[in-house]
């Protein structure tokens, strides 16, 4: 079985302390890297119609400093570097399902010294998986098998920490009291009607705006605090697409901008290998001599979380990242900005308009309600047909699903004036 | 602790070395062009010095600059020493040294402000050091003349001088309650500049014959007063501000992606905005108070590097500069030798000059140059 | 790019080419005489040599009166507009009067270089004087100060005794024309508009004009105001009713030496036809005059003067005649007949 096996290159996800991770899997046609933080752990099927843990696969690293690829071993069988067939797609994961159709809990069995912080729910990333153990079928979820690890890994590490913050335009005040912390390797989402002060709460954060009252900690360190170029090497922020540049430039170049804070005035290696780093992250590898005003807007909107991630930061913001893009975009930017806080516990920070996406690529949420916080937590807390009513003042269904939590709008609440188009949907639907 | 880790492994060398191919490539244009235009303008400058309405020939002028650089004996014919040392060359250097002013603070202004249609002038610094020159000139003189017609000039150098950097003060003031936003920036200058255009008008109106001559023949603009002494003044000024500038070259370029991220970046917008356009302002102002309003170098200057150069303002910077300097060389050179020994005044031919190769090159190249 | 180099390249050399193959002229200066002191229009002290050998004048009038004087073979250059007397046209051309070319000037290697009283750009005037030669300042087309200059010029060129005569000519009629004028009652004095080359535009204190205005004993409707120049309404004008209209003929308007009268002839109808202009009683009356620029300002303002006078105070000066005194001026110092039309209407 297997719908099209395809070969698999291996780099090594080492930072060179002598402490190797694990293996990271490159995916050619996708182009993009995923990395198991772990050096080595197995994944086993248990389940009816199964005696004992099998072992689905298993990731090993070889021990050493300087790691070089790794093997998979599936079942009993121990397969080499390269060989290892999984049919790559970024959104599926797997369930296993024993002959009899039954649905096997794959359990996550990590090696010595690894905690699981909590059960994880699902399992590996993508594909069918070549089995050796008979009769174990594996099918498509959608959690990846990093978040899993990565949770297992690390303990929670507040990052970012926010406090009582208030800001007014002139005397309008637009955020108050803002209170809320972020773990790391967590994507917060920020959600909220129009002009209840989303916008305004990132740039308070990106340091774009100075808040009247209150503070904003990283790593316990007060932001103001963060001088000059620093600011750039902290927060990434990645503007709300739709500005158009004064002068236009390459994409290499607007990538470059963002290696400002690190730059004197020439161009080093290191700075050319982040900057090959982050377009090769982002797929733009190719389009790197294009003038921006040429591309569409998705391909637009990448370049300028290249430019984000260029700076190497430790907090990325993004403001509203996928409001002019296509389904195909914004499944492709949500899922990569949720990668790039589980990878090496960084804090992302994502303006979210799109409830759905929110509901499902967001660790937390918050829900903001003219300046203040209305209700914060996972998408299953926020995401309520009660706090929608109040927030939005929508008649909301909230169902979840494989996908997470989605929000269906179904018409304005009760007391609002109606829509007509609405109602009759509605009453069309019984 | 960076984000990516560092390179090894097979894989992205083949991407690595696609990418640092694409820079050099765009790094090695810009370098080249800036050499060919530093020849150019030495070419051009060296040319200039044996043009002009006195027929010396060329040896005497090459024997005069040798000679005065150490090497080698004046020629016999005496002439060739004033006219070229004390008359052509200070008006060459004169020439240079203000088209890089212009250009250079041009193209700063053009990035500062993100928008292609500023110009030093447009925060009111022409307007303030016309109505300078002409208190200078219609109140001023009067006074005595003879002997003192030395302190009448450098009564109108430093009036225009004061007058023009003073409107640029004031424009900041202004745009100081709005944050320094580019916007009010402009408009603030452009309200300034009418402000002291009316000014221009009444004393053109109420001055004599004589008087009115002089302002309108320096408004007009020209190298007239090109000596040694002024270039003494000048040259470290203008050098010096536009080797602030340059410095502020990254910045410049981070600043095209907006404010916002910008400021998010590190960099403080503000006080580079001020930075800038303060030293901008004092190289065109000083330039402007020697030679009067040469108009258009300034503004077009700048694009037409763009449109060869991109906009990297590493590169663009100096070569605006440059080009400047080549566009008023030789619009100098053309106005005192065409019809000599009539001098056409210079803005008259660098407006004729520059703007059909402008529009040729608008109509030619495909590159977008604005957003 | 490399095309662009080697285009540089090339016309660096084609230009050089082209300056070998013109000549440099490498003329010896003559060695002056001995030099003298004289006090110049703007009351500077300037050592000249004397007599020149070689003079550029950038002042047209001071041309013309060197030419009067007979030392016109000397003049080796001129500004671009000087075009009288005729002769003038065949000298060397040194660009305007305000903004000369300081490179010709040198070229030409003069022993003095004559230019306006304000009306040389200092700096220019700063590199002539830096090169060695003498900057003198001499109007020459001021009224009141003519003789001096004339006489001032006889000495530089020292050719004082035809400086005299020159001088004694017009000084002459300039009496004759003060002594008349002089016992005039204010009620019986002549009410004038004179405007300049611009419509509307008159004169005032200060101006040449209002000068000559003032030496024929006319009474200027403009005096009073401020600046030398003023602009002013027709419904002023109208108002002010003035007895006689004299209107100075810009070179726009075809005049003087070797002219026709048909543009003054036109340039006085349009006048007269002006909207309104009719209740004017110099216009009612006919006494609208156009004058040429050549004798309205300059060496020869006294025949202007001569012609405002008559046209004044007809019957007071029935025996003088301008246009004789300009025949004879013109014969006597230029050798020029007298070709031309310098007024309109000339009974």
């Amino acid at each position: 079985m297997g719908r099209g096996k395809k070969q698999l290159d291996w780099s090594c996800a080492c930072e060179g302390n002598g402490r190797c991770l694990g293996a990271a899997f490159w995916s050619p046609r996708s182009r993009s890297l995923a990395y198991a933080a772990v050096r080595k752990l197995k994944v086993t099927a248990k389940g009816p119609g199964i005696e004992e843990s099998v072992t689905v696969a298993s990731v090993q690293a070889p021990a050493g400093r300087v790691c070089r690829g790794g093997t998979v071993r599936i079942g009993a069988q121990e397969q080499a570097a390269g060989a290892l067939t999984i049919q790559e797609n970024l959104v599926g994961a797997l369930r296993a399902r024993d002959a009899a159709g039954n649905r096997a809990a794959l359990k996550l069995a990590p090696p010595a010294g690894v905690r699981l912080a909590r059960e994880p729910t699902a399992a590996v990333t993508a594909g069918d998986l070549e089995l050796g153990a008979p009769g174990i079928r594996l099918e498509e979820d959608d959690r990846t098998l990093l978040r899993c690890y990565y949770h297992a890994r690390r303990e929670r590490k507040v990052r970012l920490q926010v406090k009582d913050l208030h800001f007014s335009y002139g005397s309008v005040p637009a955020l108050e009291g803002v209170t809320f912390k972020v773990n790391a390797g967590e994507m917060l989402g920020i959600v909220g009607p129009n002009g209840s002060g989303k916008s305004t709460l990132l740039r308070c954060l990106a340091r774009i705006l100075k808040p009247r009252t209150g503070t904003v900690y990283l790593d316990g360190r007060n932001l103001r605090t963060l001088r000059g170029l620093e600011v750039g090497r902290c927060l990434g922020y990645v503007p709300p697409p739709g500005a158009r540049a004064a002068f236009s430039a390459t994409v290499l170049e607007t990538v470059l901008q963002g290696r400002r804070p690190y730059l004197i005035w020439g161009v080093e290696r290191r700075d050319l290998e982040v900057v090959t780093q982050a377009l090769g992250y982002l797929g733009l590898t190719e389009l790197a001599e294009r003038l921006l005003g040429e591309l569409s807007s998705g391909q637009q909107q990448k370049v300028f979380i290249a430019r984000a991630l260029a700076q190497e930061p430790e907090v990325l913001l993004l403001d509203e990242p996928t409001a002019t893009l296509d389904i195909r975009y914004q499944l492709e930017v949500m899922a990569l900005i949720r990668r790039l806080a589980t990878e090496k516990g960084r804090v992302v920070v994502a303006v979210l308009h799109d409830l759905n996406l929110a509901g499902r690529f967001a660790d937390r949420l918050l829900l903001l309600h003219q300046g203040k916080i209305f209700a914060a937590g996972t998408a299953k807390v926020v995401l309520t047909p009660e706090n929608l009513r109040a927030v939005y003042g929508v008649e909301a269904v909230v169902t979840e699903g494989p996908w997470g939590v989605q929000v269906t709008a179904v018409a304005p609440a009760a007391g609002l004036r109606a829509v007509e188009g609405a109602a009759v949907c509605a009453a069309g639907r019984g | 602790m960076g984000l990516f880790p560092k390179m090894s492994g097979t894989l992205p060398e083949a991407s690595f070395a696609a990418i640092r191919a694409a820079y050099s490539r765009h790094v090695s244009r810009k370098v080249l062009f800036l050499i060919v235009l530093l020849c150019l303008t030495v070419a051009v400058m060296v040319a200039s010095t044996a043009m002009g309405v006195a027929g010396i020939s060329v040896g005497d002028v090459g024997r005069v600059i040798l000679s005065h650089l150490g090497v080698g004996i004046l020629p016999e014919n005496d002439l060739a020493e004033t006219v070229v040392w004390q008359i052509r060359l200070p008006r060459i250097l004169l020439a240079t040294i203000t088209g890089m002013s212009l250009a250079g603070a041009g193209a700063v202004m053009q990035g500062v402000l993100r928008n292609p249609l500023v110009s030093p002038y447009t925060m009111g610094l022409s307007s303030g050091a016309a109505f300078g020159a002409a208190v200078a000139i219609v109140l001023g003189t009067g006074l005595v003349g003879g002997n003192y017609v030395d302190v009448s000039r450098w009564l109108i150098v430093t009036n225009a001088f004061f007058f023009g950097s003073l409107t640029t003060l004031l424009a900041f003031s202004l745009a100081r309650f709005k944050g320094m936003a580019p916007e009010t920036l402009v408009l603030g200058g452009v309200a300034i500049s009418y402000l002291f255009q009316a000014g221009v008008s009444l004393l053109k109106y109420v001055s004599n014959n004589e008087a009115l001559k002089e302002l309108v023949v320096w408004l007009m603009g020209g190298f007239w007063g090109a000596d040694w002494q002024t270039l003494a003044l000048l040259t470290p000024v203008v050098l010096l501000c536009m080797a602030g500038l340059c410095l502020c070259a990254w910045d410049l370029n981070v600043l095209g992606a907006g404010e916002e991220v910008a400021a998010s970046l590190g960099i403080k917008v503000v006080r580079l905005r001020v930075y800038t356009l303060t030293l901008a302002t004092l190289a065109a102002s000083a330039t402007v108070a020697f030679t009067g309003i040469i108009g258009f170098v300034c503004l077009v200057g700048p694009h037409i590097c763009r449109m060869l150069v991109g906009n990297d303002h590493r590169f663009l910077i100096p070569c605006s500069c440059l080009m400047g300097a080549v566009l008023l060389l030789l619009a100098d050179t053309l106005a005192r030798t065409i019809i000599a020994p009539t001098e056409i005044p210079v803005g008259i031919i660098t407006a004729l000059m520059g703007s059909p190769f402008f529009v040729y090159l608008l109509i030619k190249k495909k590159r977008q140059w604005w957003g | 790019m490399r095309k662009h180099v080697g285009l540089a390249v090339l016309l660096s050399l084609v230009l050089v080419v082209l300056l070998t193959a013109g000549c440099a002229s490498n003329q010896k200066a003559a060695i002056p005489a001995e030099k003298i002191a004289i006090m110049d229009s703007l009351g500077r002290t300037v050592e000249v040599p004397s007599p020149p050998q070689r003079i550029v004048s950038v002042n047209s009038d001071v041309s013309e009166v060197i030419c009067a004087l007979g030392a016109a073979d000397k003049i080796v250059g001129v500004s671009d507009t000087a075009d009288f007397p005729p002769l003038l046209k065949d000298k060397a051309k040194v660009g305007q009067a305000f903004t000369p070319s300081v490179e010709k000037i040198l070229e030409l290697k003069p022993d003095v270089v004559f230019g306006y009283g304000k009306f040389l750009k200092s700096e220019l005037a700063q590199k002539i004087e830096a090169a060695g030669i003498p900057l003198v300042y001499l109007d020459c087309y001021k009224p009141a100060t003519m003789g001096q200059d004339v006489r001032t010029l006889g000495k530089i060129l020292g050719k004082e005794k035809e400086a005299e005569e020159y001088a004694a000519f017009f000084e002459k009629y300039l009496t004759q024309i003060k002594e008349r004028t002089k016992n005039l009652k204010p009620e019986e004095k002549v009410r004038v508009y004179l405007e300049g080359y611009t419509d509307y535009s008159t004169v005032a204190a200060g101006s040449g004009g209002a000068e000559m205005l003032a030496l024929a004993g006319g009474v200027n409707i403009a005096e009073g105001e401020k600046t030398s120049y003023p602009k002013v309404t027709p419904e002023w004008v109208v108002a002010q009713n003035p007895q006689v209209i004299i209107k100075a003929a810009s070179s726009q308007v075809s005049h003087g030496y070797g002219a026709t009268d048909e543009g003054m002839k036109k340039l006085r109808e349009q006048i007269m036809s002006r909207p309104g202009w009719q209740q004017i009683r110099a216009v009612k009356e006919g006494r609208v005059y156009v004058i040429s620029s050549e004798i309205y300002t300059g060496p020869r303002a006294p025949v202007g003067v001569a012609y405002f006078a008559k046209w004044l105070y007809p019957k007071l000066f029935a025996d003088l005649d301008p246009e004789a005194m300009h025949r004879e001026l013109l014969s006597r110092f230029h050798g020029l007949e007298a070709t031309g039309t310098w007024v309109y209407p000339s009974e």
